[in-house]
């Protein structure tokens, strides 16, 4: 599975992020490196799981007014900056999924998900893909969280564990659970076609 | 919320479209438009204005239990 190395960064890098961070806490125009740094992946995010593109660029500006605001109760627990932008991010995307009362969207390959029917049976007909699209929305909304970043989006468990406030072995072991619950309503529909 | 919708294949904006919408000048400025509604003698003018309006109101009416 690729890694994220825009993620995953050395000791040096997130010292240098916790320096513009403080001097942002006096001066917001310090923000500007870290804004533009993480922008993108923070869009990709958002862009992921709504259906309209301006809805995505709307949340991904209120997320780092967010962020911005509250600076101040940011503190570093040694993990890159962007898991508190990832917390924002989820958070402003169920605010507006609230206010909006839109649906939530998972946005997948076909590559994948055949990766995944392969794993649960051998035959990836168009009716198997399809059962595993139909399986997908009957998981509870955490199960499909981890299951969708996991499979979709490549992320390291740590990373999700990062994202979620998780520690990595329980992100791990979070996902397995998933990926055991998804195969089970797998199977359930093949049992009731038959 | 589970409303949820399956999108397969959808195209991937690219860096470049992606960039073209980054404006920090404007993240800044709604903070400092938040900021100075915080600080506007008027932002807490209509706010006291409404809440004895609304007190006036209650007062003046009379409730039958």
């Amino acid at each position: 599975m690729a890694t994220n190395f825009a993620y995953h960064q050395n000791a040096l890098v997130l010292q240098q992020e916790l320096t513009l961070i403080e001097k942002a806490k006096i001066n917001p125009q310090f923000f500007a490196p870290i804004y533009n740094k993480y922008y993108e992946s923070i869009f990709r995010y958002i862009n992921k799981r709504v259906d309209e593109q301006e809805a995505a660029f709307d949340i991904t500006s209120n997320v780092f007014v967010k962020a911005l605001s509250a600076l101040n109760k940011f503190e570093f627990r040694g993990v890159p900056f962007s898991s508190w932008l990832f917390r924002i991010a989820k958070s402003e995307l169920y605010q507006s999924f609230r206010d909006k009362k839109a649906s939530r969207t998972v946005n997948i390959d076909m590559v994948t998900i055949v990766q995944i029917v392969d794993e649960f049976c051998e035959d990836h007909s168009e009716e198997n893909r399809q059962k595993l699209l139909k399986c997908l929305t009957l998981l509870k909304e955490n199960e499909l969280q981890l299951i969708e970043m996991r499979f979709f989006e490549k992320r390291s468990f740590r990373e999700i564990g990062e994202i979620l406030d998780l520690t990595e072995n329980n992100a791990k072991v979070k996902t397995f659970r998933a990926l055991i619950k998804l195969k089970k309503k797998f199977s359930l529909q093949n049992n009731e076609k038959n | 919320m589970k409303k949820i919708k399956i999108l397969v294949d959808r195209i991937e904006l690219t860096k470049e479209e992606i960039a073209k919408r980054q404006n920090f000048n404007e993240i800044i400025q709604k903070i400092n438009f938040s900021k100075s509604m915080l600080k506007s003698p008027w932002f807490y003018g209509a706010i006291g204005f409404s809440a004895l309006l609304g007190f006036i109101i209650l007062s003046s009416t009379n409730f039958v239990l």
